[in-house]
């Protein structure tokens, strides 16, 4: 009886852990039979609340039925970005890399290139495949002869604004100066406009959008570049203009995350705010016809040309190398998809998503397109010359320290010129 | 005496549990805050690099200061909240059933939720506290209260001061336990509601204070979630805690080692402040001679 | 005085309570109206909000999720906890010290194992599975079950083990026969602290998942958040959607909860 009993228990433990071992197993790849379709996940965040993730499901959709039995690619969502890319890289290090992925590329951070788990896509880069994209794009994404990941995403990050604020305050054509800009925002805070939208919590995107600005506009294109030190008097007065630029924002700007100060300007609150295409899905048709949109202003004796642009970085999509030759194939298939013809105008044209391959709109579908959309083609594709926003090219450290150490300025604990050698010593 | 081989039967599965979560991973923890790594490529050993750079970075020293803070804030704040509250309601005033429910309802909702709401209530345009305020003609005090540096540190704690349900089921529990005698005795010396639980309540729920501070040490020393959801650890820092800042090193900056170093510290905190709250109480349990 | 009393306790319900009800009505506004009149009732009350979460969301699996991890947790750490507390109502040999290194572990704040846990259960293959984040859950909270069972089960007048005993019971008779029944309130106390603590957990369950089949209400709530960045009524309605079934669960069994907590006297 009392072995029995002790027996009991141990079963009772191991059933626990089994259970929980066979839930695990069921999840491995089942070998593979000729007419199971091979089955491809796709991690992304774009959720289908948003227009490019529906654009994606129309996508992914149209391909499946294409390739129906063989090729199956099921959409793993993930909304929450900065999450994403952490779960990208702990499954790298784990060596389990995910079949496909899009990342932010910043060429101060190369550890997935450099972990050799990814695929490498250059043996099928063929001449046909390769004149979809810019050179130099495939150039920057290229180390070591490898290709490991696919130019996709590359938005420019624009100037919105509300062209009835702006008459109301007198305003006819955008700032094309700082100094004019300030002006102007001198005019619509007389009038009761609030001039911007600015933010200070979780990447502080809106706020680095206007740094990246102002030290572009000074220093040039190669301000932020690898070995560079970021402690210049260029930079120290992009801080300064920064922390000038707060006076003319919502009195919740320091403490506000992205969603505060966007809806900010998609309710008129604001006459501008710096962002990314993405924008614009928030934006109703009303005040979509009164926005516009506009390159950066230009400093006295700056390194800029007019018209620059700031841009997102690189969001290319990668892929975990794979031990079946086939799901190799079928994942560089699905890639050449998504970055053909086709792919890249459904996303554009349904998803609002500004690609870096190449495509040409015809008159109709620019209309289509929306006329946010069309100006925001327009200005990016007329830039003489860009820059990378600085929160994605800095290293990781300094990334993750420049939101707080713009709220430490703003709270006067040091003054712009100590800030920015904080943030250079960050980025050593 | 009992026979060897029950011993094991009995022990060994907790055993090695604690081996698999406390022991290894300590010992994991160690070896990582020696090494620079990137979570993705080659380790490389750094010896003390990692301690001497949290040592030196003045957000660390911060989050230790606001993590002993949060320890602060549940023994002053919380508790002593949570025991007015069982106070209140051990006297039995009406409707005391369902104000118990109430304040216990929002400990089993969803901290996530809370502390989303809460960066709600405190928004300087959009929040509660300011519109209250300012209906009250005291639209002067108003202010961006999760974004001051004066308010910020106070503010982001306040859900976790004011959600007190749990500590005061706890007191509840053991007020309830109180013999009836003892308070009759007292009622005919013509003693008041306040002079009794002075007087006979508060010093016989004295362990429940204690489970209450080793409960919500617990809670506090890995608070993560008010912090990350209401401020992000801003303004400017003002707001980060060891959790958070450990959070930030690895899955921001990418830094395990550091982020590892800190944890070890976290664990030094850790142990100080509880190994000192259990002398506290060994030392006045031998004073009153229990 | 009594009025004063009164007055405090709604005062304080008011205090827990409002921002809930802000939350239930701000959900059925539309962006424009919670951002123009955070306070004012909804120009019509809409379910559009509710519609779309519904629609595109399995809020449903995340509760369930939850469910899952919580209970799973709980039974095993519990099933662990009351072993070892039996067996230290004997004497043995360092039987102290097997205490200390059980119940040690509560001085540890444990996400300072935020690296090792991540790797521990990718070693074990449980990484983005339920029983994963269960694992890692009974593991954190083995100490503090450890230290209110072993607690209550000392209340336990020896006696009664001492006449099993000579009435011819074994080791496992009298834990299953005496102790373990004797002991279920303790149980009871601990499982509703460590169902709470699994129920709230955020930083793990984030960590140790990937895809929307594995994930927690807790995850899904904050993920609710970016994902609808620019419409925040629409996550509000989500939130609601994910903690309407924990309020209902809770208003069930409130009794038992509360009455649980009080029977087990954490001693």
């Amino acid at each position: 009886m009392v072995i029995k009993r002790s027996r009991v228990l141990l079963l009772a433990l191991l059933t626990v852990l089994l259970a929980g071992c066979s839930a695990n197993l069921q999840k491995e790849p089942n070998s593979k039979q000729a007419d199971e379709p091979i089955e491809i996940k796709m991690l992304s965040s774009w959720s289908t609340d948003t227009e490019r993730g529906r654009a994606l499901h129309l996508l992914v959709n149209k391909y499946n039925e294409a390739r129906a039995g063989k090729v199956k690619i099921s959409i793993d969502i993930n909304p929450d970005w900065p999450n994403y890319q952490e779960k990208v890289k702990t499954m790298i290090a784990a060596k389990q890399p995910p079949d496909l992925f899009n990342y932010n590329f910043n060429p101060n951070d190369l550890s997935r290139q450099n972990s050799g788990q990814l695929l490498d896509f250059s043996p099928y880069m063929d001449e046909q495949w390769r004149s979809r994209f810019k050179p130099e794009d495939i150039e920057a994404l290229t180390f070591n002869g490898e290709l490991t990941s696919i130019p996709y995403e590359k938005a420019g990050v624009l100037f919105y604004y509300n062209k009835k604020l702006f008459a109301e305050a007198g305003i006819q054509t955008f700032p094309q100066t700082w100094d004019e800009f300030f002006a102007a925002c001198a005019k619509l805070k007389k009038k009761g406009i609030i001039p911007i939208s600015l933010m200070t919590a979780d990447d502080s995107w809106h706020s680095t959008n206007a740094l990246t600005y102002l030290a572009a506009a000074a220093d040039g294109m190669d301000v932020f570049k690898a070995g560079v030190s970021l402690d210049t008097p260029g930079m120290v007065a992009a801080a300064e203009k920064l922390k000038q630029l707060f006076s003319y924002s919502t009195d919740d700007a320091i403490g506000a995350n992205y969603s505060i100060s966007s809806n900010h300007f998609a309710l008129g609150n604001t006459a501008m705010i710096i962002d990314g295409p993405w924008l614009i899905g928030s934006l109703d048709d009303e005040l979509q016809k009164n926005i516009g949109i506009s390159a950066g202003p230009l400093v006295h004796q700056g390194h800029a040309q007019k018209g620059f642009i700031v841009t997102d970085t690189y969001t290319p999509w990668s892929a975990g190398k794979q031990a079946s030759k086939e799901k190799e194939q079928a994942i560089v298939d699905f890639m050449k998809y998504m970055t053909s013809d086709d792919g890249v105008r459904l996303m554009t044209l349904e998803g609002r998503i500004l690609l870096s391959a190449e495509l040409s709109l015809s008159e109709e579908e620019l209309k289509k397109a929306g006329p946010v959309l069309s100006q925001f083609i327009d200005v990016s594709g007329s830039a003489p010359e860009s820059i990378i926003q600085i929160s994605r090219v800095l290293k990781p450290a300094a990334i993750s320290k420049l939101p707080s150490l713009i709220e430490g300025m703003m709270f006067e604990q040091y003054d712009p010129a100590g800030m920015v050698r904080r943030m250079n010593e960050a980025n050593q | 005496m009992i026979a060897k081989r029950h011993i094991v039967l009995y022990l060994m599965p907790a055993v090695i549990f604690t081996l698999l979560f406390f022991v290894f991973p300590l010992i994991f923890a160690g070896y990582i805050s020696l090494q620079q790594w990137n979570g993705i490529n080659e380790m490389v050993y750094a010896g003390l690099d990692n301690f001497k750079l949290v040592f030196q970075d003045p957000v660390f020293i911060k989050a230790v200061i606001n993590t002993l803070l949060w320890v602060a804030g549940a023994v002053l704040l919380h508790i002593p909240f949570g025991l007015l509250l069982a106070l209140l309601l051990a006297r039995q005033p009406r409707g005391w059933k369902v104000f118990r429910v109430l304040f216990v309802l929002p400990n089993v909702i969803s901290t996530t939720a809370i502390a989303f709401l809460w960066y709600f209530v405190l928004h300087v345009n959009l929040g509660l506290v300011n519109n209250i305020l300012k209906l009250m003609g005291l639209g002067a005090l108003a202010r961006p209260w999760l974004a001051d540096l004066k308010t910020a540190l106070f503010a982001h704690q306040l859900p976790f001061i004011i959600y007190a349900g749990l500590t005061m089921v706890v007191f509840l529990t053991r007020i309830s336990a109180i013999p009836a005698e003892l308070n009759e005795a007292a009622k005919i010396e013509g003693a008041t509601n306040w002079q009794k639980d002075w007087y006979i309540t508060i010093p016989l729920v004295k362990d429940a204070v204690l489970i209450n501070i080793i409960l919500n040490l617990a809670f506090c020393l890995r608070m993560f979630e008010y912090p990350l959801l209401m401020t992000g650890g801003g303004p400017a820092n003002e707001t980060v805690n060891l959790g958070l800042y450990m959070f930030k090193e690895m899955i921001i900056a990418n830094r395990y080692g550091v982020s590892m170093a800190a944890g070890l510290m976290t664990i030094a905190v850790g142990a100080v402040v509880t190994g000192t709250t259990l002398a506290l109480s060994c030392i006045m349990d031998r004073r009153n001679g229990i | 005085m009594r009025w004063i009393k009164e007055l405090f306790l709604y005062l304080v319900s008011f205090i827990m309570l409002a921002p809930f009800v802000w939350l239930i009505i701000a959900s059925f506004k539309t962006n424009r109206e919670l951002f123009a009149e955070p306070f004012g009732l909804p120009e019509n009350w809409m379910f559009d909000n509710y519609i779309a979460v519904m629609t595109r969301h399995p809020v449903t699996t995340y509760f369930l999720n939850s469910v899952i991890v919580s209970v799973v947790s709980t039974l095993l750490a519990l099933l662990l906890a009351t072993l070892a507390s039996y067996i230290f109502t004997y004497t043995f040999r360092w039987r102290s010290y097997w205490q200390l290194l059980l119940v040690g572990g509560i001085l540890v704040p444990t996400n300072a194992f935020m690296v090792p846990y991540y790797f521990i259960v990718k070693w074990i293959g449980f990484y983005d599975s339920l029983f994963g984040i269960a694992l890692v859950y009974a593991g954190i909270s083995l100490p503090l079950s450890v230290l209110i069972i072993k607690n209550y089960m000392n209340t336990i007048p020896p006696e009664l083990s001492e006449a099993a005993f000579i009435d011819g019971a074994g080791v496992h008779r009298t834990f299953t026969r005496i102790i373990l029944p004797l002991s279920c309130p303790g149980v009871v106390t601990a499982s509703i602290f460590l169902m709470v603590t699994a129920w709230n957990e955020l930083m793990y369950a984030n960590l140790l998942t990937q895809s929307e089949g594995t994930r927690t209400l807790q995850v899904a709530i904050r993920f609710f958040l970016t994902t609808f960045q620019a419409n925040y009524p629409q996550a509000f309605a989500a939130m609601i959607l994910a903690i309407v079934p924990s309020i209902v669960i809770y208003a069930l069994l409130s009794e038992k909860i509360i009455g649980g907590l009080t029977a087990g006297a954490v001693k």
